[in-house]
């Protein structure tokens, strides 16, 4: 059963390595990289055997976990899950690969987190059964809690500590409604969910739990402040898994649990979700332009640009009072583009941040500048990535965007200008960084004898530029591929 | 009485002849002692785990002219008591300390006192059982006969106990009063007249209760004997003898007086939201990672009572479920400290295990898991527990009670994961020694610390387990 | 067949520019210029070929998808090919003037490090630019319009240690990002209304669309086909640089001098230019949109022209003059005389880069010097930029004989015949126009070539033949493209399969018969006398009375400050607009997130909570009566509830 084992494999490595312990963290390394080529081997070995023809579950298995309680331990995937978990397993043999360069004490724990974090990943986008699914979302709490505090800068107290409470006390709702699920169906089977017919006002109820444990994960201004402290402690590998796979989590959760499960609910709420995503694109962006710190910078332009995602989820509710399931299969595949593309470009900047972190162990903007003139050819990537990061056309930036923007302003002109501010802002707060960043004259010594990228940081960036230039150039493969399974989306939306 | 009756009490002969059997040792021989309580006492566990499992199979039955009963939730919660007792004395430091106090001899003494309870059926039997647990439980929290803390804790434990017995016994004898028995078989009958003085009565007893469980307000000796005593004895005294509280309270009020659950339910709940907050809000401001285990045993206590008050056959089953977890996961962390601690240095602060996982990376992962199961993180065994009362609690449409619970589980995450911190975040000048802690203490610990990651991922055995000895309340109709 | 070159020609400068950066640096200089311009070359000769094709077939289209780009649902959005005769002649404008500075950059940025970073720049530029030309669909051409924008970013912070110029890209991009958001909600707005983003399916339901409403409020709606031709205009704006978003062209002047010739004058800036043409049969069906052009492009075509007069740069200069023949084209546009907007399009392009080329020639002799009050006398020093110069000049200036004059006459024309709103006013801004546009030219042409000759510049003499060279080659085009194209390109309807406009007639209120015909009845308007006396003024103020035009500086002051300050369109865009967007974001940040998100409501949440526990921590404290107290509380708060309780129910 190759799901699982893209689940379990990491899982045991992980076990594997710590027993291993310290002394033998390099052949840790070795048996980790090894490892996680593999599952992303197997991961590509799904894609290949997927049926994009169909809409339901694939490679699903079913086996009874907790009799009493009728839950099974139920794994199936379709159209809407396969590109995280193809983005999972890209990224982690890039985070691991990496982790070498920037770290030096217990490297064996580390890896083994981020091999637990990357089968509890896959296992969440991959959960049938809504307890399975909250086990595997509970569970990477403990990993990134540990990454963050271990690894991390100077205040990375504060910062795991808020960032456990913050997603716990949001999940904690979640298992509440949840369970009350369970109790309307008699059975704890996602898809089960789907049928229940529910008051407008239980809808609503349900939709805001659900809701508090997505938006504090996406994170959707105003239970957003836990991201940048997050970002800035965390170890640069922390930061790319964090911006590129744990906030996708938040955008899965819309899309399996609040919007097919509870359809009026959404539609009713949908106005609430629609102006938060805009305060997260303008008010956030606005605020990323006054960052000093790049990762929080760039920490911040996630979360402007994960408003994109909740606008595509919830803008076709308002399209003049009635259902358009074009729009809806326009949106959906907008923000799904988004997910996938923002995690791409986010962890590719994360990444270039850590390639100068690690060189002058500062990431205030103020100590650089000029870093082009010395190295040149992280410069060209680090400029690339930057304009990816504000849609420049080609890049995967542009097509989620796009696809965002036309679907909303078919529901609705007004929101969609507001919304292609982003244009400017994003341009705005990207372009300053690189002006101070990487142009402009050599900022003092230390800069003047920076060497350009090892080989191991030129072929993961290389690796992501190629990526990012490939979805911009050709996202069509992408959208064939979660086509069919938003298509039986937007049934269940529009309830038919 | 016949002789086949004796069958039926033989855990309880086995482990009063083991006593018996050690304090001869003991008297007798001067160098046998280190050992004499572990081996006699491990032996006699495994030897009534035996037993025990034999009885399970037994339908039950009323012996002593119905003083004394052995039904399923008796033999499940002696077997229980066993196993949790058996890990405590495998866990316990062998050294000289311990040996000279002879807490082992002492915690048998308790042991038997819990067996009594279990099988009571009678308030005279359950009194007896509750006096000879709690007595022992005295001389355990005293043992420390070197440091005054300990003794001033005792004292004080002495004398709370001692007024909680007086509240108990005075309800009883309301009891008495107005039903001219004692046994509990007559209670239970619908049409029980729930009259003013029944209540009273009621009320009393559930303080008694309360002290046991050490429920917010009756819970203050709970922190100061943890604290007081020593690693061995905290991880005793926090584990078997909540066994002994829950037979108590079911005993008592869930099949005796269940005609007027609707009463009694409301002055549980009272007790477990009291407790849960109190323990978990105070338990933030702690340093003393004791103390602290002391505080969120209240809190957890505060679960139980939540489920208990439910006052359904499902509310129980996820009471004694949370229960079973709730021992496991504090003989854990209780254990971690007495592996860790040495004659020259007791582990009890926070600052102790600061950066344990350089020094001792599988007991920082085992205390951990044991964290962040008390936080109800899955697949750690404890969100297990914490997710059955809830969903209970939810079947029952107490909504308010399981958000306020919930919040409050949040609330205490904050402190377990401080100690997860100082084991892995911060760094430190004197680190915990390598120390001879026995290779039985480790291994005992290595494999309850992974039973918390196992029973997570395949929960189902204990689900069913406490199904099956929770057996639908007897109502004479 | 046609395709496949079509293909080709777009590709193989994408290729060129990509060998050129990735090996430029290893294999060398001659490696990296040969493959560039060649793969230029190439392409140009492709295009013309293509050209002459179509010319051949006059009804030949090639619309045709290269592949789709993403298909969501019944959307299917495309990467297509459209070519026109538009396309065609944009092509090998595009293609020709590239080759040109191509060769001139050997020269030019010879001892320049970034020598390849340079040559693939401009070749991947090309490729842009072709493919926005080229474009079927409006994603492409959005693609092609924000691709030339990086290209053009890169290239004005091309010496990206100058703080200046990294000043002046980031600030290009982020005004071009201005305009670029306007094209792209008017994209979205039609393709909200057409359901496709191809132009064939655009254009087919405009008529459709031209009577839709759009409802910005519940009670206020616009006509949708108008606002998005005004959506669609802002882009253009942006990128053809009309007031009031012009700001950016004259300070892309920080970039090396081809780039200004090759980008910001002959092909990126008229982009916007070609998108309206491109666009006709939208605009033609929105006589509102039409007029909303004209006016932003005459105000640009006269105030911008102001500015050229007081500028010292000489690069500033040519950018000014640049801006105000930008804004003759929309000019054209807005009433509908694509055509004539089109042809000075294109004349432009040839003297322009000629004219910029040949200041950069001037500023390769002198070092680098671009501060005209520098120089004077050059003209024996450089002879042939003195005449190639001359005749840009002239050419710019519209002078009989020369292109510009056909251009700019017939561009004239169609504003005099026009009837749209507001073309009083238009059209006698672009004669002013034509009166400031021969003053600044001739100001720049007597302050840099005539006068005296200064100490320092005593020694200078032509640069090396690379330089020379496409001088040479564009002053051809400058003087004699417009003698046999004119004809066909602006009164007969070589434009006809792509453009949609009114007949000459109706335009010019004139038959055509022949180049020379145009010529003398074009010398019975007034245009050629105003400019005449514009060369006349500028002769008087600049070789006879040179102390003049201070006397004028201190006489007019505050005017002459708002030609310094360029009306202040700087100030209020870097210090007030900025700075309040920047200071907004600082405010949100502190007040919004930190003060009142975390600190009052996070962390204040968990120092209450931490205060509670302080305070529940009393109860336990240590005195054996106080536990004795609570235990009896408890007790007799049960006791007390049971009895209140009764007593409740007796009642």
């Amino acid at each position: 059963m190759i799901i699982e084992q893209i689940i379990w494999l990491p899982i045991l490595t992980a076990l594997i390595i710590v027993a291993l312990g310290e002394k033998r963290s390099e052949l840790s390394y070795k048996i980790s990289l090894f490892v996680s080529l593999l599952v992303f081997g197997l991961s590509v070995y799904v894609l290949y055997l997927f049926d994009t023809t169909t809409s339901g579950f694939q490679f699903v298995l079913k086996a009874q976990w907790i009799e009493r309680f009728n839950i099974n331990y139920h794994l199936g995937i379709d159209g809407i899950s396969l590109p995280l978990i193809l983005l999972t397993t890209f990224l982690t043999p890039i985070v691991i690969y990496t982790a070498k360069t920037t770290l030096k004490n217990k490297l064996h724990q580390y890896l083994a987190s981020f091999l637990l974090l990357e089968g509890l990943m896959v296992g969440v986008f991959s959960a049938m059964d809504a307890f399975l699914f909250y086990v595997f979302w509970e569970a990477m709490l403990i990993p990134m809690f540990l990454i963050i505090g271990v690894w991390g800068g100077k205040n990375r107290i504060y910062a795991t500590v808020k960032f456990f409470l913050y997603t716990f006390l949001g999940s904690v709702f979640m298992l509440i409604a949840i369970i009350y699920l369970y109790l309307q169906s008699g059975s704890y089977l996602i898809t089960d969910f789907y049928y229940l017919p529910l008051q407008i006002n239980q809808q609503i109820v349900i939709f805001l739990a659900f809701l508090f444990a997505f938006a504090v994960k996406i994170p959707m201004w105003p239970v957003h402040t836990w991201l940048p402290d997050a970002h800035v402690e965390a170890p640069t590998g922390g930061s790319v898994i964090l911006a590129a796979v744990l906030l996708k989590m938040g955008g899965y959760g819309l899309l399996r649990f609040s919007l097919p499960i509870l359809p009026e609910g959404s539609m009713m709420l949908a106005p609430l979700m629609i102006a938060l995503s805009l305060i997260a694109i303008i008010y956030i962006g606005l605020v990323a332009i006054a960052q000093t710190d790049m990762k929080k910078l760039i920490a911040y332009s996630s979360i402007s640009h994960m408003g994109f995602v909740t606008l595509g989820c919830f803008i076709f509710f308002i399209e003049d009072n009635a259902l358009n399931p074009e729009t809806m299969n326009l949106a959906i595949n907008g923000a799904m583009i988004q997910m996938i593309s923002h995690g791409l470009i986010s962890a590719a900047l994360f990444l270039s941040i850590g390639v100068m972190y690690d060189r002058l162990h500062t990431r205030e903007i103020n100590d650089y500048g000029g870093i082009v003139t010395t190295m040149p050819k992280f410069a060209t990537l680090m400029v690339f990535f930057a304009l990816a990061n504000a849609a420049l056309p080609g890049t995967s930036g542009f097509v989620g965007e796009l696809t965002v923007i036309l679907a909303t302003f078919k529901a609705n002109g007004f929101i969609a200008s507001l919304s292609a501010l982003t244009l400017i802002i994003g341009a705005a707060y990207t372009l300053w960084m690189i002006k101070r960043v990487i142009f402009g004259p050599v900022k003092n010594e230390k800069i003047n004898q920076l060497n350009d990228m090892n080989k191991i940081e030129s072929i993961s960036l290389g690796l992501l530029a190629l990526s990012i230039l490939i979805l911009g150039v050709w996202p069509k493969p992408l959208i064939d591929l979660m086509n069919e399974s938003i298509n039986l989306l937007t049934l269940f939306i529009t309830g038919t | 009485m016949s002789i086949n009756e004796l069958y039926f009490i033989l855990p309880e002969l086995i482990i009063a002849s083991c006593i018996c059997l050690l304090i001869l040792i003991n008297s007798l021989t001067k160098q046998l002692r280190q050992y004499s309580g572990v081996l006699i006492g491990s032996a006699a566990m495994m030897a009534c785990i035996i037993v025990s499992l034999m009885l399970s199979s037994e339908d039950s039955v009323d012996i002593f002219n119905n003083h004394f009963r052995v039904d399923n939730l008796a033999t499940g919660l002696k077997l229980v008591t066993f196993i949790t007792t058996l890990i405590v004395i495998l866990g316990t430091n062998t050294d000289k300390l311990n040996a000279d106090s002879e807490i082992i001899l002492i915690e048998l003494f308790a042991v038997l006192g819990v067996l009594i309870l279990c099988s009571a059926n009678n308030l005279l039997t359950l009194y007896l059982g509750l006096e000879t647990l709690t007595l022992s439980m005295y001389g355990l929290v005293a043992s420390k006969r070197s440091s005054e803390i300990a003794t001033e804790s005792a004292m004080k434990f002495f004398i709370q106990g001692a007024i909680a017995s007086a509240i108990f016994l005075y309800g009883t004898s309301l009891i008495y009063g107005l039903y001219q028995t004692l046994s509990l078989t007559i209670f239970s009958n619908p049409d029980i007249n729930n009259s003013i003085e029944l209540q009273l009565a009621l009320a009393f007893i559930i303080c008694g209760i309360a002290f046991k469980f050490g429920a917010f307000p009756f819970h203050s000796w709970v922190p100061d004997s943890y604290q007081g005593s020593s690693n061995s004895v905290a991880l005793f005294i926090s584990t078997v003898p909540k066994i002994g509280a829950f037979a108590l309270i079911y005993r008592l009020l869930i099949t005796s007086f269940i005609a007027v659950s609707d009463f009694w339910t409301i002055l549980i709940l009272v007790l477990g939201l009291m407790s849960l907050i109190f323990g978990n809000l105070v338990a933030i401001s702690q340093s003393n990672l004791k103390r602290l285990l002391g505080y969120s045993a209240i809190g957890h206590m505060g679960f139980v009572l939540i489920a208990i008050s439910i006052g359904s056959l499902e509310g129980v089953q996820a009471a004694l479920f949370y229960l079973l977890i709730y021992i496991l996961m504090t003989s854990v962390a209780f254990m971690c400290l007495e592996v860790l601690s040495s004659k020259n240095r007791s582990i009890v602060t926070l600052s102790d295990i600061k950066d344990l996982n350089s020094s001792h990376p599988w007991i920082a992962l085992i205390m951990l898991f044991s964290m962040f199961s008390m936080v109800g993180i899955p697949p750690f065994i404890g969100f297990y527990a914490k997710w059955i009362v809830l969903s209970e609690l939810l079947n029952a449409g107490m909504l308010s009670v399981s958000i306020t619970a919930i919040i409050m589980s949040v609330i205490a995450a904050f402190y377990y994961l401080r100690v997860v911190w100082y084991m892995y975040f911060e760094k430190t000048e004197l680190p915990v020694m390598k120390k001879g802690s026995t290779l039985i203490q480790k291994s005992t610990l290595s494999i309850i610390g992974v039973m918390i990651l196992l029973m997570g991922l395949y929960p189902s055995p204990i689900i069913d387990f406490c199904k099956s000895i929770i057996s639908p309340f007897i109502l004479i109709d | 067949m046609l395709y496949q070159l079509s293909v080709l020609a777009l590709v193989i400068p994408l290729i060129g520019g990509i060998l050129a950066g990735f090996l430029g640096k290893t294999i060398g200089k001659t490696f990296t210029n040969t493959v560039t311009i060649f793969s230029v070359l190439a392409s140009f000769l492709i295009s013309s070929y293509i050209l002459y094709t179509i010319l051949n077939q006059p009804d030949l289209i090639l619309n045709q998808n290269i592949y789709r780009w993403l298909e969501i649902g019944s959307y299917s959005f495309n990467i297509g090919l459209l070519i026109d005769n538009l396309t065609a002649s944009m092509m090998v404008v595009v293609t020709f003037v590239s080759l040109m500075v191509h060769i001139y950059s050997i020269g030019y940025m010879h001892d320049d490090p970034g020598y390849h970073r340079f040559f693939s720049y401009i070749s991947l530029f090309t490729f842009a630019m072709l493919s926005l030309v080229m474009a079927n669909n409006f994603l492409q051409l959005f693609f092609g319009w924000e691709a030339v924008g990086v290209m053009s970013y890169l290239l004005i912070g091309f010496w990206f240690t100058k703080e200046s110029a990294i000043k002046a890209n980031f600030k290009a991009f982020i005004i071009n990002r201005v305009g670029d958001m306007f094209l792209l909600l008017g994209i979205a707005l039609l393709f909200s209304l057409s359901g496709s983003l191809d132009y064939s399916t655009v254009f087919s339901s405009g008529p459709m669309i031209s009577n839709q409403l759009f409802f910005i409020t519940e009670d206020w709606s616009v006509s949708a086909l108008t606002l998005a031709c005004v959506l669609l205009f802002g882009g253009a704006m942006g990128k053809s640089a009309q007031m009031p978003l012009h700001v950016w062209l004259p300070d892309s002047m920080e970039g090396p001098t081809p780039i200004s010739a090759l980008i910001h004058a002959a092909t990126m800036v008229t982009a916007g230019v070609f998108m309206l043409a491109r666009m006709s049969p939208l605009f033609e069906l929105s006589e509102s949109a039409l007029s909303f052009v004209l006016i932003i492009g005459s105000i640009t075509a006269i105030t911008t022209g102001l500015l050229g007069l007081v500028q010292f740069d000489i690069k500033r200069v040519i950018a000014y003059s640049t801006l105000s023949q930008l804004g003759y084209m929309v000019v054209a546009a807005g009433v509908s005389a694509y055509s004539a907007s089109l042809f000075h399009l294109m004349t432009h392009a040839f003297f322009k880069a000629l004219l910029f080329l040949a200041a950069g020639s001037v500023i390769v002799a002198l070092h680098h010097e671009q501060d005209i009050r520098n120089m004077g006398g050059l003209r024996k020093r450089l002879p042939v930029t003195y005449a190639t110069s001359l005749i840009g000049t002239l050419a710019l200036i519209g002078f009989p004989g020369f292109s510009g004059f056909f251009s700019k006459d017939a561009l004239i024309e169609a504003v005099a015949h026009s009837s749209v709103y507001a073309h009083e006013f238009a059209y006698y801004c672009v004669l002013i126009g034509v009166f400031v546009t021969s003053l600044y030219s001739f100001r720049l042409l007597f302050i840099v070539f005539h006068g005296s000759l200064s100490e320092h510049n005593n020694n200078v003499k032509e640069p090396r033949l690379s330089i020379v060279l496409p001088l040479i080659l564009l002053s051809i085009p400058s003087v004699f493209i417009a003698w046999p194209t004119v004809g066909p390109m602006v009164f007969d309807n070589f434009f006809s399969n792509s453009i949609v406009q009114p007949t000459s007639i109706e335009l010019f209120g004139y038959e055509f018969t022949d180049s020379l015909h145009f010529l003398t009845h074009a010398l019975s308007g007034p245009i050629t006398y105003i400019a005449i006396s514009g060369i006349g003024v500028a002769y008087f103020f600049y070789i006879k009375q040179p102390e003049i035009p201070n006397k004028l500086a201190l006489t007019f002051k505050p005017i002459y400050k708002l030609l310094r300050e360029k009306y202040y369109f700087d100030y209020l865009y870097e210090n007030i607009l900025a700075k309040f967007f920047s200071s907004l974001g600082n405010s949100l940040w502190n007040l919004g997130d930190i003060k009142f998100i975390d600190n009052y409501i996070v962390n204040g949440t968990a120092r209450k909570i931490e205060s509670l526990s302080n305070k529940a921590q009393l109860l336990q404290s240590g005195y054996i009566y106080h536990y004795a107290l609570m235990m009896m509380l408890g007790l007799s708060l049960f006791l007390g509830w049971v009895i209140i309780n009764k007593i409740g129910m007796a009642s």
